[in-house]
This record gives structure tokens, C-alpha cells and sequence, in this order.
């Protein structure tokens, strides 16, 4: 007996093992990570997955404000109106729900609970999905933010307020080696930011609510069109162009111009990511 | 990676050896028990969704009603003993489930359990995944639950050792399972678990003590990860958190008599966990919803029951403060949890008693059940129940009061009838802001008769009704319910019932029509079930209501359900 109650104090002991060294906390400020130097630095594409109907997710949205602040100029937001918690109340003015959202949830995936969002549409390591937690979104915006920029993309656009039409021109180009290019896609959407509606939040349903970087419209297929087949090596570009006539009621002022370059097939991966204000 | 690599090329050879190993076994599925003692067992479950969009009752948007149209989960199991050991293998099959993600799909098969187990004389060894728990599992369990998709078994390795005839030592190592993929973070812990008992015959009484310890190393992964997530917290809510956390158990079962004294208390130190409720500042906003904390947590659990013929009183007191032990803080809702904490309130079985089910709140609740059940005579039968669950700051949760009566009418006949009150929080259990408490008077009756040795008829109606909500204008949730069930049974193998769910009055959250007219809406529900020898088949038709579904002490909101489901179970 006396042999195994020192074989059981040697297993606690094992168990408890002895004081650990702890990481390093570091509060950032917001503006203060740089952008490494880089000339086309790397930017984070986040599809943030919300709904009128989600309490948690006006939460979500704060969040990547902050995350923002944090990141100035780094971060690119759309907020998709898609899925369980998406459908409108009688009250709201507006059904912020599309075809292209609606796409998008089945091609990323449906996520467990809102707010929930896709960063960079990357698997990350040691995650199932593609869809994310609200707590996780920070740690994988910086592991992201960290990655040396493969593509750039510069958005130009001019709109006639008259017609109402919206001309866009991206320009895509290619900075590295990339295995398989000819995957690569690009996608453009239109977001409109404070959008003043209804919203349900922990304090109830909120009228007054701005909903941000709501997604409008995808100029391209919800999936992307092809680019990569032209990027066929390190400094050539690509220029795709757009023409869009914005409906009546959709505030160009507070718009904006979303494009990504991405993988498709097995991964859709983002490689770089732009936004610019009408 | 390569280590990972390699782990998954280790688990895929098992995955292809063992089955052979079972197909070159001389005794096949139906042999069972073999001259030399091996044996062979195993069970099937198996369902089918067919799913019909009723986008009406909510049952639409979702990748199963909008183009899937169909799912199905299966689980084989096999065991097979000899040589003095036991092993282990059970193919998993998921095709469309909703199970895992109730408004997603998720699709997979392969190998969800394998084991290796052997006996050496006081030493017990277990090497594959590992179904254990510490106490009552308030520090560590592994288990399945099936209709949430929860499978919560630990791979890696176990030990016993027999101290002494009443007393054994248990430790294991390893890492939970996700689905077929495993988390990163390392689990290991002990339990000592022992049994003391009077050798008066005039006096006696028993006594199961025991204590436990868990700890869970985070991962590098997890770390960097919630690492930069607290980097961009303001210095007010940012700390330095664990990786190592460690969970602490000691309980006892004290019998004499027909008493009985169960009490357990936990204690887990600080590390980082997720306050769905923390109110962070942020630019003068207060922001309500998930934040990392870096508290300790606390659970004293205690339940004590006595038993005699035809009594039977049972007494439940729990309190929980911040005990949320998951494999990694970034897991949430039901994923990742390494404990349990047991359900303090009635498991009701009725269709209209069990509508709203008090999830277990692992940031802290205060939780009291008390459980009476007497007979008189042969004739009647009585079950009285009441549990109150508030916050820690006195908060009322949950409340229920419960009487059923039972009569028997000499050998053919008996009839239950009760009445249920409910006071269920909606606001916390299902993040509605800004409801009442939903207030429930819920009678009921149930009667049974025996027509003949093979034929039976059971009748249930229950009927909910709902308090106001001033605010709404409106009755609370989705308002007054009826419910009716006719079932019919052909010993031993047919039963066929058929069931309405009425919505007679509706509710502030009941559909409207396109004039916002609420409606009131049916849920019918009939199905056929056949048994034969020890299989059992089902065939049924669904419309199901929106809901809280509760599994044992874990509950999740489950969409409303609308088409035809088969299932299969059979045992061998």
C-alpha cells in the first residue's frame, strides 16, 4: 500500500507539473500594427454572416469596428444578410437579404451560430469549417494580416449621379509565384454602410439601428470570374471593368466597392482583398 | 504537422485492418458466442429524413429543405471479445445531417470509435477512444449523445489499477474527437474512486468516496489565437491566460438505510473561458455578448434521496459559478466540452410538459429540485416535483411545479392525469431580448387500456396555456397550445399513433399571414412502429415546431422540422 500511495503521489505530481511560462499580452492601440512595409500590403477579407433577427450580432458588428480601429486600412468588411436569422421583421424597411448572400452561405457554408464570419474564406489550421466565431475573428485577422501580399488590386471607379451609373475598373496583378494561377477568380461586390433599420439587439428591437457595409449586389458571379488564366506570370496585370445602374434609394455616398482575388475549386481562398468608397 | 500526418496515417491502417480483422473472424455477426467464449455483439441506428419545405412553420432555408431533400445518420457498432480482449469498432455515417448544425448539412462517414481493452490482473488497459467519467462529471466526461450530435470521447490511453478490492486508481491521457478529426489540446487526469461499508449487520451503512483532477494543456494554436484576440482587448479586460488548466473533484455516496447522500464539490482554476453575457465598454458603448474571462470556477453538487416501498423522496441542490471546461475557450454551444453538469429539473415526457427545458448555465445559476413519488394501496400512484433555478444574483431562470396522479382501473385500465406550472426566462435560455417570462399552466391526461392480451389504446390530451405578454398585446411565445394523441398497439410488434399539436391560441411569435393576421397552425405527427425480435423500425410524418431541445443537461434551439423520417435500431 505504501508503494502505491507513492506511485500516487508521483501521478498527481505528474499531473500538475510545475509553473508554466505564460505568453505575452501586448494591448494594441488602435493604428498601431503598420503595414510591414509592404507596397501592396496584405488585406483581410471578412464575410461577416448577420441577420435583422440576430441578437448577437449587432455585438459582431462592433467587434470588426473596433477590429477596425485596430487595423486601419487593412480590413475589408461585408456584412451578408443570410440564413436562419436573416428575414425581415414587418417593421423593416428594408429586406437587406440576396440572391448573391444567399449564394455565398451555401458556397462557405452555414454557420452554427450568428454572428459568425469567414475570414479570408481560408480554413484555418485546426478548424472544421470555414465559418468562424466571433471570439475566434481577431486571432485569424492577425495571423492573416501577417502574410506577405501576392496579388495586388486597385479599384478605381467614377459615378454619374444623373444616370446613376456606376463604372468600376480593377485592376489585378501579380506579385509572386502562385501555384495553380488559373484558379485565381475575382469578385466585386457592393456594400452600403449605415443603413438606418430595424435590428434586434439585447436591448429589443432597435429602429434606429445602422446596420454597416451591408451587401448589396456582386458585380460578378456570387463565385468570381476567371482571371487567373491571364496572370500568367510575376508583374503582369489584369483589368476587368463594370458598369452598374445603382437603384433609386441606394446612397452612393456610403457606398462601396469590394473586390477580392481568390482560389476556387477546392479552396476559395482570398489573396487579396480591396475597398474603395464611391 | 507531420506528427498529425502521422497520427491520421496510424488511425487510417486501423481503419483497415480492423475490419478485416472482423471479417477473418471465424465466428460471424450471427454466431455470437462461440464454443471457445469469444464473442461477437453489435447494434445498429439508423435514420432517414426526407424533409418537405413548409416554409409557413419555419421549416425552410436551410440546404436540406431548399435542394437537399434528404439525410440520414447511421451508427454500426461492433464488439468483439476474446483472448481476454475486448475491441471495439463503430462505423459512422452522415449523409445531409442537420444534426451537428441544425440549419446546415453536414456530410461524412468512417470510423467514429475503435478500442482496444485488456485486463492484467489488477491492471486495466484501454488504448483507442474512451467513454469515462469523474463523479457525476461535473470535472471530466466523455460520452455521446446522439440527437445533438454530441460524441465527446477522448482518444488516447487508459489506465486502471485495483489498489485494493473496493479501490481503483484511473488515469488517462489524450485529446477529445471532433466529429473524425480530433482537437488539439491535450486532456489527462486521475480519479480515485473507493468503497467503505460497516460490517455491522445491526448498523449498516456504505460509504463511495472518491476525488478526481483533470487538466487540459491548450494547444500552440489555440493559444496564438486567443493570444491575439486578447491583444486587442483594452487593459481593463486583457490578462495573461493558462495554458494549463486544472479541474478538482472530490464527492462521496453515503448509503444507510434506505438514505442515501450524494455530494460532490469542484473547483477549476482560473483560465480563459467565454462570457456569452459580458458587458465590454467599448468608445462609451456598452456591448453585450461574448468576451474572454480568466476567473476560477466552482460547482457544489449535492442530492440526497431516500427510498422505501412505495416512497421515494429526492432532494437536488447545485450551484455553478463560471464552471465552463471546454478543450479550447474558443469552443461554444455544445462543442468541445469536457464535462457535464447534471440537469436540475424534472426530464418531463409529455409533448406539451417538455416544450420548455432549462439549459444547464455554466457561467452561474443556483438550482434547487426536489422530487417526491408515494403510493397507496395498489390502486394509486403519486408523483409531485418542484425546481427553482435562478442567477447568482437571485434572477429567477427556471421554476416548475409538477403533480401527476395515477389510478388504476383493476387489470385494463389506467389513467395519469397532473398539471404542470412552468416560469421559464426565454430572455436567457434562448437570447430573446426583451420577453417576458414565460408563464405555463399545462394539464393533462392520460388513459391506457388493455382490450385484450395483444391489443392496447392509449389516449394523451394536454392543453398549454400561456400567460400575457402586456407589451405585445399578445399571448407569450407562440400562445395557447392543445395537444392530442391516439395510439393503438398489436402486442408484440405493431404500434401505430397518430398526434395533432393545435396552436389554438397564437402567440406573439406565431407566423402571420401576409395581412400580419397571427395563425393558428397544426402539427401533426403520425407514425407506425414495428418490432421484431430485436430490431425496431419507424415510419413517421412530422411537422414539428420551432424549439429547445434539451439532451440530458445540454439544450440547443432546433428549427422547426416538417417531412417523413424512417429509422432503424437493432441490436445483436
Amino acid at each position: 500500500m505504501r508503494v502505491q500511495t507513492m506511485a500516487l503521489g508521483l501521478l498527481m505530481a505528474c499531473l500538475f507539473g510545475c509553473t508554466e511560462i505564460g505568453p505575452v499580452i501586448t494591448s494594441l492601440e488602435p493604428g498601431s500594427p503598420g503595414s510591414g512595409g509592404q507596397s501592396a500590403p496584405q488585406m483581410v477579407l471578412i464575410e461577416e454572416f448577420s441577420g435583422v433577427r440576430c441578437v448577437n450580432c449587432p455585438a459582431g458588428s462592433a467587434e470588426l469596428e473596433q477590429l477596425a480601429k485596430i487595423y486601419p486600412g487593412r480590413l475589408v468588411v461585408v456584412s451578408i444578410h443570410a440564413g436562419f436569422f436573416s428575414n425581415p421583421y414587418a417593421e423593416n424597411r428594408y429586406d437587406f437579404r440576396t440572391a448573391e448572400g444567399n449564394n455565398l452561405i451555401n458556397l462557405l457554408g452555414q454557420p452554427l451560430g450568428y454572428p459568425s464570419a469567414v475570414i479570408n474564406r481560408k480554413k484555418f489550421e485546426g478548424e472544421t469549417d470555414l465559418q468562424l466565431s466571433r471570439t475566434q475573428w481577431a486571432g485569424f485577422i492577425a495571423q492573416e494580416l501577417n502574410k506577405t501580399s501576392t496579388v495586388d488590386l486597385k479599384v478605381t471607379s467614377t459615378f454619374n449621379a444623373g444616370t446613376r451609373e456606376l463604372r468600376a475598373d480593377v485592376d489585378v496583378k501579380r506579385l509572386d509565384n502562385l501555384a495553380d494561377p488559373g484558379t485565381l477568380r475575382l469578385s466585386v461586390f457592393l456594400t452600403e454602410n449605415d443603413i438606418q433599420d430595424t435590428q434586434l439587439t439585447p436591448e429589443g428591437k432597435k429602429d434606429d439601428y445602422l446596420h454597416r457595409h451591408v451587401l448589396r449586389k456582386a458585380l460578378t458571379p456570387f463565385d468570381g470570374a476567371p482571371v487567373g488564366g491571364e496572370l500568367t506570370a510575376v508583374g503582369v496585370s489584369v483589368r476587368r471593368s463594370f458598369v452598374f445602374t445603382m437603384p433609386q434609394g441606394w446612397r452612393p455616398e456610403a457606398c462601396m466597392l469590394v473586390a477580392a482575388v481568390h482560389r476556387s475549386g477546392d479552396s476559395w481562398e482570398v489573396l487579396q482583398a480591396a475597398g474603395k468608397s464611391l | 504537422m507531420k506528427v498529425y500526418a502521422r497520427i491520421r496515417c496510424k488511425i487510417g491502417i486501423l481503419r483497415a485492418v480492423i475490419p478485416v480483422f472482423f471479417a477473418l473472424s471465424p465466428f460471424g455477426v450471427g454466431a455470437q458466442v462461440s464454443p471457445e467464449g469469444s464473442r461477437v455483439s453489435g447494434s445498429l441506428q439508423a435514420n432517414a429524413n426526407f424533409f418537405i419545405r413548409d416554409s409557413l412553420i419555419g421549416a425552410a432555408n436551410t440546404p436540406q429543405y431548399d435542394r437537399q431533400l434528404y439525410g440520414a445518420e447511421s451508427w454500426l457498432n461492433l464488439q468483439y471479445s476474446n483472448w481476454g480482449f475486448d475491441f471495439g469498432l463503430r462505423f459512422d455515417l452522415l449523409n445531409n445531417s442537420n444534426l451537428l448544425n441544425p440549419t446546415g448539412s453536414y456530410t461524412a462517414e468512417g470510423i467514429g470509435n475503435w478500442f482496444v481493452r485488456k485486463k492484467l490482473d489488477k491492471l486495466g488497459i484501454q488504448a483507442g477512444y474512451i467513454y469515462d467519467q469523474i463523479g457525476s462529471g461535473i470535472i471530466f466526461r466523455a460520452y455521446e449523445e446522439r440527437p445533438q450530435l454530441l460524441d465527446n470521447a477522448l482518444i488516447g490511453l487508459k489506465l486502471s489499477y485495483d489498489l485494493a478490492p473496493d479501490w481503483q486508481i484511473r488515469a488517462f491521457t489524450g485529446r477529445q474527437k471532433q466529429q473524425f478529426d480530433i482537437y488539439r489540446s491535450v486532456i489527462r487526469g486521475l480519479s480515485v474512486d473507493g468503497f467503505i461499508a460497516s460490517k455491522s449487520q445491526e448498523a449498516w451503512w456504505s460509504a463511495a468516496p472518491g476525488f478526481g483532477i483533470v487538466s487540459r494543456t491548450l494547444d500552440d494554436l489555440s493559444m496564438n489565437n486567443l493570444v491575439a484576440t486578447l491583444n486587442t482587448y483594452s487593459p481593463e479586460y486583457a490578462f495573461v491566460p493558462k495554458y494549463n488548466a486544472y479541474a478538482f473533484s472530490f464527492f462521496n455516496t453515503l448509503s444507510a438505510g434506505g438514505l442515501s447522500w450524494y455530494v460532490e464539490g469542484a473547483y477549476k482554476t482560473k483560465e480563459a473561458a467565454n462570457d456569452a453575457f459580458a458587458e465590454t465598454v467599448i468608445g462609451g458603448d456598452t456591448i453585450i455578448g461574448d468576451r474572454f474571462v480568466n476567473k476560477p470556477g466552482t460547482v457544489v453538487y449535492s442530492t440526497l434521496s431516500y427510498a422505501r416501498p412505495n416512497l421515494g423522496l429526492t432532494l437536488e441542490v447545485k450551484r455553478t459559478d463560471h464552471f465552463t471546461f471546454r478543450t479550447r475557450p474558443q469552443e461554444q454551444l455544445n462543442r468541445g466540452m469536457l464535462n457535464f453538469l447534471p440537469p436540475m429539473t424534472r426530464v418531463n415526457t409529455y409533448r406539451l410538459t417538455s416544450r420548455y427545458n432549462a439549459a444547464t448555465q455554466e457561467i452561474g445559476e443556483w438550482a434547487f429540485q426536489g422530487d417526491l413519488r408515494f403510493a397507496l394501496g395498489k390502486v394509486w400512484r403519486f408523483n409531485l416535483n418542484a425546481s427553482n433555478i435562478v442567477q447568482l444574483d437571485q434572477d429567477l431562470l427556471y421554476r416548475e411545479l409538477y403533480v401527476e396522479m395515477q389510478r388504476k382501473f383493476g387489470r385494463k385500465g389506467t389513467a395519469i392525469l397532473g398539471l404542470q406550472r412552468q416560469e421559464y426566462n426565454q430572455e436567457v435560455y434562448e437570447f430573446k431580448p426583451g420577453v417576458p417570462m414565460v408563464q405555463t399552466l399545462t394539464p393533462f391526461l392520460e388513459w391506457q387500456y388493455k382490450a385484450s392480451q395483444r391489443h392496447s389504446y392509449r389516449i394523451e390530451m394536454q392543453y398549454m396555456h400561456t400567460g400575457m405578454d402586456e407589451q405585445a398585446g399578445a399571448r407569450q411565445d407562440y400562445g395557447n397550445w392543445l395537444f392530442a394523441l391516439a395510439e393503438f398497439s398489436i402486442a408484440p410488434k405493431w404500434t401505430f399513433t397518430a398526434a395533432n399539436m393545435y396552436n389554438i391560441t397564437p402567440g406573439k411569435n406565431s407566423p402571420a399571414d401576409a395581412l400580419g393576421k397571427k395563425r393558428s397552425l397544426h402539427f401533426p405527427r403520425v407514425d407506425v412502429f414495428y418490432n421484431v425480435r430485436s430490431s425496431a423500425f419507424s415510419l413517421s410524418y412530422v411537422k414539428q415546431v420551432e424549439g429547445v431541445v434539451c439532451t440530458g443537461g445540454i439544450c440547443r434551439l432546433e428549427p422547426a422540422f416538417s417531412g417523413v423520417k424512417f429509422s432503424v435500431s437493432s441490436n445483436f
